[in-house]
């Protein structure tokens, strides 16, 4: 889910291809003219120059700091200004990878074991059936003390019901975000995305993520998103397939943003962040929440088994849940922060917090806002075939 | 001693095995028969591989949903090796009727787009595909259209994708064929009265045989089982059996299903092949 920055994909690709056509240039004997771009700036020698002081202030032992850490996160999903100061404050280098949904994350250590991360960021749902999965490590809280600082409603949820395995990250919506110029009329809810009217046919973008499209379709019929229903998960499956012919693309959440900046799409199921990313560059582009209910959504941090570097991912945990930094990675992504202390001090920029599809009300909505459950054995199984079938239909 | 060298000989043979043979059992032989294994197993509560033994993954693929997409993929990477061909032959009859100096030329930019990553080059496709991308512009510039047509997310993008990463691996061997052709064979058509088509279709087509067929393999393997190009190219939208396989290792966590479905891949990549060498045979006996 989630994802963020201020340039889109596809600005890239006319880089990379000035890049190529430079390549080209130099091959065929004309001048060499491609630069590299330096690497991330080294942390500045002097964060080592007092390393006592530092520590009596911070209680971080330096001394048992790795060199590295090793990152898979969503897409453009922490700012990288965060990351910077990470490295400048501690001399460690983070190397982030990134996955483009829950499911995928899952099968990657799955395949062959932890491939060497220190960090991971599945969502809630995910969360459990990592930790039943024997995936994720323990976290060792006296390592990370700012937890204190994430409001009492994130914690202990009901995917990690002691708070042992995770520290929550952003929390959010899976909403609709679409064009005010090129729809007519205002989008409310998943019947505009269903039963489309005619100008926004052929134009409409569904997320790649099997759990949140077919919960969609689920809500859409008047099932809940975590049915166990093989009827009506057949139901859903059909719905989709049937509404296929009407479906740009199914995007992660990135590319449905570019698409919708790029107007490839005017209307996109996607997440509160990458919409606000596409109404910076396009302002008539605006998120909803649809009034028949959404998923919501709520990533933590978790260090997966056979991780290389766990005190250093502690101390990075500890270090993204000062308020300060909690707030300027929220305030640069647009996505609702669990750190409360962070919006108590007003450090969170008021537009956000006030921004009520953002940070909706979360007890006004009620039982129309649903976590996505995790799944074992048979349903889950329902799910994956129903997913493949939707992306098989012709 | 005759028999000391024999025995050497042997251990010559069996020396220069050993690299080629190692790399076949690990590389090959070994995942071939791990899929194997996976495809008649099921899966536990954890969507991990498990015992029972069934056959249950392969009767999923006799599905009408399954077997149309394995009649749209073979479809989509026939007329894939179809338009290559069209576009490949003139192409290299033009480069090998260059003088030889020219020649070397052509074939380095031929290979040239083989330096930028794939991934690159298909990107940039897609950017120039996009609804208000340089086509959609050009078209609409040009009055031939109202609103941007939808050209992404279509069976024809993954085509267009297909073709357009294919090529050179139908120009290079029809290349190599034509360069060794004897064009005098032409000549001797002409003079025997045969007009272009004839000349087209009865000498120049039974002789550069090998490099079309061994173009055609080289096109159609490849894009039957392509993932990158229907992934970007089809927008999540158009499915060919590669993508289904690289959903079920990923996304789905169904590795017997995807195991099952990467099997009869290789048989319809066999099938393709007898095929190839059954006809290569011929043409060659009718020489």
């Amino acid at each position: 889910m989630k994802n963020e920055s201020n340039s889109s994909r596809w600005f890239h690709a006319p880089a990379a291809l000035a890049g190529a056509i430079a390549l080209l240039a130099s091959a065929c004997g004309g001048p060499a003219t491609v630069t590299v771009a330096p690497p991330t700036a080294a942390p500045p020698a002097s964060t080592q120059v007092e390393p006592a002081a530092q520590a009596a202030q911070d209680g971080v032992d330096r001394s048992r700091l790795s060199s590295e850490l090793s990152i898979y996160n969503w897409s453009e999903y922490i700012a990288p200004e965060v990351i910077e100061k990470f490295e400048a404050e501690y001399g460690v280098k983070v190397i982030i990878d990134s996955f483009e949904d829950n499911e995928s994350l899952f099968a990657k250590f799955q395949a062959g074991g932890n491939p060497g991360y220190d960090l991971i960021v599945p969502s809630d749902y995910m969360i459990e059936r990592m930790i039943k999965a024997g995936m994720l490590d323990k976290i060792d809280w006296a390592n990370v003390p700012n937890i204190k600082n994430i409001g009492p409603e994130y914690l202990n949820l009901y995917f990690d019901p002691n708070q042992e395995y995770s520290v929550p990250y952003f929390w959010g919506t899976t909403g609709i975000a679409y064009d005010t110029n090129r729809v007519e009329g205002e989008i409310t809810s998943w019947r505009n995305i269903f039963q489309p009217a005619e100008g926004i046919r052929g134009r409409i973008g569904l997320l790649n993520d099997q759990r949140e499209t077919i919960g969609a379709a689920l809500r859409y019929l008047g099932y809940s998103p975590n049915s166990t229903d093989p009827n009506e998960i057949e139901a859903a499956k059909n719905l989709l397939l049937e509404h296929k012919q009407y479906v740009a693309g199914y995007y992660d959440s990135i590319v449905a943003r570019d698409n919708l900046i790029s107007g490839d799409v005017v209307v996109a199921m996607t997440y509160p962040g990458d919409a606000l990313v596409a109404a910076q560059q396009k302002s008539s582009i605006k998120y909803v929440i649809p009034e028949d209910g959404a998923t919501i959504w709520q990533d933590g941090w978790c260090i997966p088994v056979g991780a290389p570097h766990k005190y250093t991912a502690e101390v990075f945990l500890n270090f993204m849940l000062r308020p300060d930094i909690a707030a300027e990675n929220a305030n640069l992504m647009g996505y609702p922060t669990t750190n409360s202390e962070a919006v108590r001090q007003g450090l969170v920029d008021r537009a956000l917090t006030q921004d009520k599809t953002i940070y909706p009300d979360v007890k006004a909505w009620g039982s129309r806002l649903e976590f996505l459950k995790h799944f074992e054995g048979e349903t889950q199984a329902l799910y994956d075939r129903a997913w493949t079938e939707v992306g098989v239909g012709q | 001693m005759l028999q000391t060298i024999r025995e050497r000989k042997g251990l010559q043979v069996l020396g220069l095995m050993f690299p080629g043979g190692v790399w076949l059992i690990v590389f090959f032989a070994l995942p071939l028969a791990l899929i194997f294994a996976i495809s008649f197993m099921s899966r536990d509560d954890l969507s991990r591989p498990a015992l029972p033994l069934t056959l249950a993954n392969y009767q999923q693929t006799f599905d009408l949903l399954y077997i149309n997409l394995f009649l749209f993929s073979v479809g989509l990477s026939l007329l894939t090796t179809l338009i290559t061909l069209l576009i490949a032959f003139p192409v290299a009859l033009f480069m090998a009727r260059l003088p030889k100096r020219w020649r070397n030329l052509m074939t380095l930019l031929v290979m040239i787009p083989f330096w930028t990553n794939f991934l690159v080059r298909t990107y940039a496709l897609q950017f120039l595909m996009r609804a208000n991308g340089p086509i959609n512009t050009l078209l609409l510039g040009l009055g031939l259209i109202d609103e941007p047509v939808q050209l992404l997310s279509t069976p024809f993008a993954v085509l267009v994708g297909l073709v357009y990463g294919e090529l050179p691996f139908m120009i290079l061997p029809l290349y190599t064929s034509l360069e060794k052709f004897d064009w005098s064979m032409i000549e001797a058509a002409q003079d025997l009265g045969a007009n272009a088509l004839n000349t087209l279709l009865r000498v120049m087509l039974p002789l550069t045989a090998p490099g079309i067929l061994a173009g055609s393999i080289l096109v159609f393997v490849p894009s039957v089982g392509s993932y990158i190009t229907v992934e970007l190219m089809g927008g999540g939208k158009i499915n060919m059996i590669g993508r289904v396989i690289a959903q079920q290792f990923g996304q789905s966590s169904n590795w017997p299903f995807g195991s099952a479905i990467s099997l009869l891949l290789m048989v319809v990549v066999t099938i393709a092949a007898l095929i190839y060498f059954r006809i290569g045979r011929g043409e060659r006996g009718a020489i």
